[in-house]
């Protein structure tokens, strides 16, 4: 049989195809007057919405004000009527007029069919002609069905692989019979009086970056090597309940987290022989109702405790601060509600002698809210606070230092680096060097002190009074970083970026050294440990560096989980918080 | 302009009416201006807004809200003679009248009456997901006219084909009525699209044994048109749907609807079906070229030795490959099944909790702090959610071991060898629109003989 040929045939549209032609375009054009009308009326009757009407929202705004103001509630009832009645009239006409599109709609549809349609020619069948196109065709389909069995059956396994279901963790925990520490009542934990010895202070890991924050452990026993999935040089991995990005402290056998959740805060101890969660306590009320105006990217318990070996402090960003004992008994606790910090609260806690250092800056710096509280550790009372700091809110934790022949606390904030005396908090000097967000903390060492927030500077602590323009050493712009604190090994300093990028400057004259590209994301601060230098990113890799004036890369380990907090240092063992676990490494026998 | 509007409809062939060209221009206007006039009438639903009532300091008190009652008694029954009665309609239309005018006709009294009347609901989709929740808990009583509304159109098909998707499902018809220039779509398309009403059907019923949600309703696209209300999500995707229906067959009938899935199962077996004039088929094609829906299986010819050779190895090897798939598909579900457990709104609240308690979830939920505050044990709450977990995981092997059979099949129907030698309806695929009756030549010739002899009456000539 020959192929039709269509265009030799003059009839092959539908009988009704003049008419429909006609009656389509009728309906056309009906239709398209009808959504005209209707998206006129639509854009018109926006400045008519009582929900989101600007004038109204104003003033139900002026009211939450002056809720006693008759004249402005009239006010407010009277245009919320007259809203009202314009969008329930619009409304109406909306209704009217799309009933009025729809059948339109059903004319204009079956008018086009007609309009449309070409008479169906007879062709001869393909797989008469060519019986093997038939498997062809099949063979096709057959990888197609397999394909989408196959795409689904990826989707699932991606599903499945990506879900972590906290309940696991917590029908886990619920089945344990060791599940709660908190059971037994502990025994009240004998307290020196007596404040911790100098010695004391540098054989551990007291607070955020280690004695006087310098992030430089003392002990150089440490093993710079490990692999997780083998177990080598892994002494112990213990879960945390609750995560955080604060970093872990250590006192002898002892070592201190904090954790917290929308609606938790926890303080923990781990035993560091065998890394056993001794105890974990909840500070405040569980089911406090969390702040509604925060973002879902905000960490809780970002400010590392403290211990002086007799007690642990620990500070949430809930304006929260409890004492503990080593046995896990709530000391104290004391509270300043909410505390006006864009990004919450994350100074960590340091302490003088007796006294605990609790830098608080809130607010935009002219309300007068930043200070420092120097609370008794004994009672949690306040044994002096500073004169309200011209600083706006900061995350930078403070440090002891002693030069000068006398012992400062130095303090960072936007636009001052502050020196007090940390016996009564009074002030001793100040340079205006700081600028922007203040969330690095500073380091002491070669003498000086270097604080990287803009620039790296290098203040010397020996001044008194303004010393803006006669105390600062050197300053450095390259490198700079927004959240690592910087260390120093006395001969050079180290900055790090959270986009992982070393830059080493020479400590005594401030001349860059080099700078490197680790391609890593990092929150953790770097430390050095010996000649090393330790850096762990936030994927969980950590590569050593030699320290030296050029760049040497010595190794690299792996923790294999995400990673924000410092590490800890203690006598044979380097602690790392993941996100989910602590880890001590130190050498094993694998 | 009507004068000029017939001069161009009356031009010569030699000026190019019925040229391709013209072809596409007439039907992408066509499909532009439906384009453009659904998308229009989807904004008119953002119309039916809700916005919070005034705050009346007067003493005004708000007067209690109220659910709407239960339609009545009679009206229920009315509905569910209704569909029996549409059901033996459409039956008569499309086995013994075989006209597609007069189907067309009870499509539209469909449209209005199960769609823009009853809106939708209660419908036989949806009600597979009722039959399914009542089996397993027993604190759910299904109502009659619901298991009416699943039953009567099964056993209509069991009888006589898909006649419940001929004219009286009004998700179907609505797509049958905006259908203006299909094409065909190639067989490998149609055939891999075709395995996802089984996956569908097996979520929705693992999500309603399970009492979670039911997914057949939440993803209805039609249903917002017909209420005029809805999600802008759902009505989006009712629009793309019908937008899609313009040029394809009853999309969401042939690549999505769940009941579809049934009926494609059941139809197969009916002991009636749409059939043509096998007896006198010229092989003309025109019941295929008629087709919207790629539902007429086309004649296998005589395939060459070495292609039969290699048919009958992939039979074998389909054959085979049905058990694994099924235990494959299995293994799948059950890996998929922790995080479809999170639809469950038990399961979804333990897991807040859960990663509140863990840390992992920064910001509680009105729904964690209401039950917080509401003093129940977390533990009750968690060890349901472990049991009903362990149910999907069940569900899991179940739902992926059915959608592994449904592949496996398949698989083995594109294997078989084939001895057709005329063209046919597949009653699995084929929704008895009629269309294919109207072009088959010999189906024209037969219905103007009936006609004459009902017209002429014969009589016994005696000599």
């Amino acid at each position: 049989m020959a192929a039709p040929n269509p265009s030799a045939d003059a009839n092959i549209g539908h009988p009704w195809k003049p008419v429909a032609i006609r009656v389509a375009w009728v309906a056309g054009i009906y239709c398209a007057l009808m959504v005209g009308l209707l998206l006129f009326d639509y854009a018109r009757s926006q400045k008519y919405n009582p929900t989101n009407h600007p004038e109204l929202l104003a003033l139900k705004e002026k009211l939450v004000k002056k809720p006693n103001d008759a004249a402005l509630a009239a006010k407010i009832r009277s245009l919320d009527l007259e809203l009202r009645v314009h969008y329930l009239q619009y409304l109406r006409r909306l209704s009217q007029g799309s009933w009025m599109l729809f059948f339109g709609a059903m004319v204009l549809m079956p008018a086009l069919h007609f309009a449309t349609w070409r008479k169906k020619l007879p062709r001869p069948g393909k797989y008469v002609l060519q019986p093997d196109l038939a498997e062809a065709d099949d063979n096709k389909a057959r990888w197609a069905v397999a394909g989408v069995f196959a795409l689904a059956a990826g989707a699932a396994l991606y599903l499945g692989s990506r879900f972590e279901n906290p309940l696991d963790v917590v029908l886990a925990r619920s089945a344990s019979p060791q599940a709660s520490p908190q059971q037994a009542p502990p025994s009240p934990a004998v307290i020196p009086a007596n404040p911790p010895s100098a010695g004391e202070i540098a054989r551990n890991w007291p607070r955020f970056r280690g004695p006087g924050g310098s992030g430089v452990s003392a002990y150089t026993n440490l093993t710079l090597n490990w692999n997780i999935q083998t177990g080598e040089n892994v002494i112990w991995k213990t879960e945390v309940p609750l995560t955080g990005p604060s970093s872990p402290i250590v006192w002898n056998d002892r070592v201190f987290l904090i954790g917290a959740s929308a609606v938790k805060r926890e303080v923990y101890c781990f035993d560091v022989p065998s890394g056993k969660l001794l105890w974990q306590k909840t500070v405040g009320t569980p089911s406090t109702a969390p702040p509604k105006d925060e973002g879902e990217e905000k960490q809780h318990s970002p400010s590392t405790p403290a211990t002086d070996g007799r007690r642990v402090y620990a500070m949430f960003d809930t304006g929260e601060l409890a004492a503990f004992d080593f046995n896990g008994n709530q000391l104290w606790y004391r509270q300043w509600g909410k505390l006006d910090n864009p990004y919450g609260h994350a100074a960590s806690l340091d302490f003088y002698k007796n006294i605990l250092l609790v830098q608080l800056d809130q607010g935009d710096g002219e309300d007068g809210k930043s200070k420092i509280y120097g609370v008794d550790t004994a009672t949690g009372k306040d044994v002096w606070v500073t004169e309200p700091r011209p600083v706006p809110a900061s995350w930078a934790t403070p440090i002891i230092i002693q030069a000068a022949g006398k012992d400062q606390l130095i303090a960072s904030g936007n636009p001052w680096m502050i020196s007090y005396n940390p016996a009564d908090g009074k002030e001793i000097w100040r340079a205006k060097i700081l600028n922007g967000e203040i969330t690095p903390s500073p380091v002491f060492a070669a003498g000086l002190i270097f604080n990287a927030n803009d620039r790296l500077w290098a203040v010397k602590p020996d001044g008194q009074g303004d010393v803006t323009k006669t105390h600062v050493a050197w300053s450095g712009e390259d490198g700079i970083p927004d959240i690592c604190s910087p260390v120093s090994d006395g001969k050079r300093v180290w900055l790090l970026t959270s986009s992982g990028t070393i830059t080493c400057y020479s400590a005594g004259t401030g001349k860059k050294l080099y700078e490197k590209d680790l391609e890593l994301e990092c929150k953790a601060s770097p430390s050095v440990v010996g000649d090393t230098l330790m850096v762990v990113s936030e994927k969980g890799t950590v590569v050593f560096v030699k320290s030296g004036d050029q760049y040497q890369e010595i190794g690299r380990a792996e923790i294999g989980e995400h990673v924000m907090a410092s590490p800890a240092f203690a006598d044979g063992r380097i602690f790392i918080r993941g996100k989910k676990h602590l880890f001590c490494f130190g050498r094993n026998k694998g | 302009m009507s004068r000029r509007i017939l001069q161009k409809a009356e031009s010569t062939p030699a000026s190019g009416k019925n040229s391709p060209r013209r072809w596409w221009m007439s039907s992408g206007t066509a499909a532009a201006v439906m384009a453009a006039l659904l998308v229009v009438a989807a904004g008119t639903v953002f119309g039916v807004e809700r916005f919070p009532p005034p705050d009346f300091t007067s003493g005004y008190t708000f007067p209690t809200t109220t659910a709407p009652s239960p339609r009545e008694g009679w009206l229920q029954v009315l509905d569910v003679v209704v569909l029996f009665l549409s059901l033996a309609l459409s039956a008569y239309l499309v086995l013994v009248k075989r006209l597609r005018k007069y189907i067309f006709a009870q499509a539209v009294f469909s449209i209005f009456y199960f769609g823009f009347y009853r809106k939708g609901c209660v419908c036989s989709v949806g009600s597979v997901q009722d039959v399914t929740l009542a089996m397993f808990n027993n604190g759910y009583a299904v109502p009659w006219t619901v298991l009416a509304f699943f039953l009567l159109p099964l056993v209509f098909a069991v009888f006589f084909g898909r006649v419940f998707c001929a004219s009286v499902c009004p998700l179907g018809v609505l797509q049958d009525v905006v259908l203006v220039k299909p094409i065909p779509l190639p067989l490998w398309l149609e055939k891999a699209l075709g395995l996802i009403p089984f996956m569908f059907l097996g979520a929705g019923v693992l999500l309603a044994a399970t009492g979670s949600i039911f997914l057949f309703c939440e993803y209805d696209p039609f249903i917002s048109l017909y209420r005029r209300s809805g999600s802008y999500n759902m009505l989006m995707l009712g629009l793309i749907f019908l937008l899609a229906g313009v040029i394809i067959g009853r999309p969401y009938c042939r690549f999505l609807c769940p009941y579809g899935a049934l009926l494609n199962i059941i139809s197969r077996f009916s002991w009636r079906k749409v059939t043509l004039t096998p007896q006198d088929c010229v092989h003309c094609q025109l019941c295929d070229v008629a087709c919207p829906f790629g539902a007429i299986a086309e004649p296998a010819g005589i395939p060459s030795e070495p292609v039969l050779r290699k048919r009958r190895r992939w039979l074998v090897a389909a054959i085979a490959l049905v058990p694994i798939l099924v235990i494959a598909g299995g293994w799948l579900g059950a890996q998929i099944s922790g995080p479809m457990s999170r639809l469950n709104a038990k399961v979804a609240l333990a897991w807040q909790l859960a990663s509140e308690d863990t840390g992992r979830a920064l910001v509680a939920t009105e729904a964690s702090q209401a039950f917080r505050n509401s003093g129940r044990p977390v533990k009750e709450l968690y060890a349901e959610a472990a049991r009903i977990r362990s149910q999907f995981k069940l569900g899991g092997w179940l739902w992926g071991g059915f959608v592994g059979l449904a592949a496996g099949l398949q698989l083995v129907g594109l294997a078989r060898i084939k001895h057709r030698d005329v063209f046919e309806p597949d009653p699995a695929t084929c929704v008895a629109c009629g269309r294919c009756y109207t072009h088959c030549p010999n189906e024209i010739i037969r219905l103007k003989r009936e006609q004459r002899a009902r017209a002429i009456p014969l009589k016994l000539v005696k000599n």
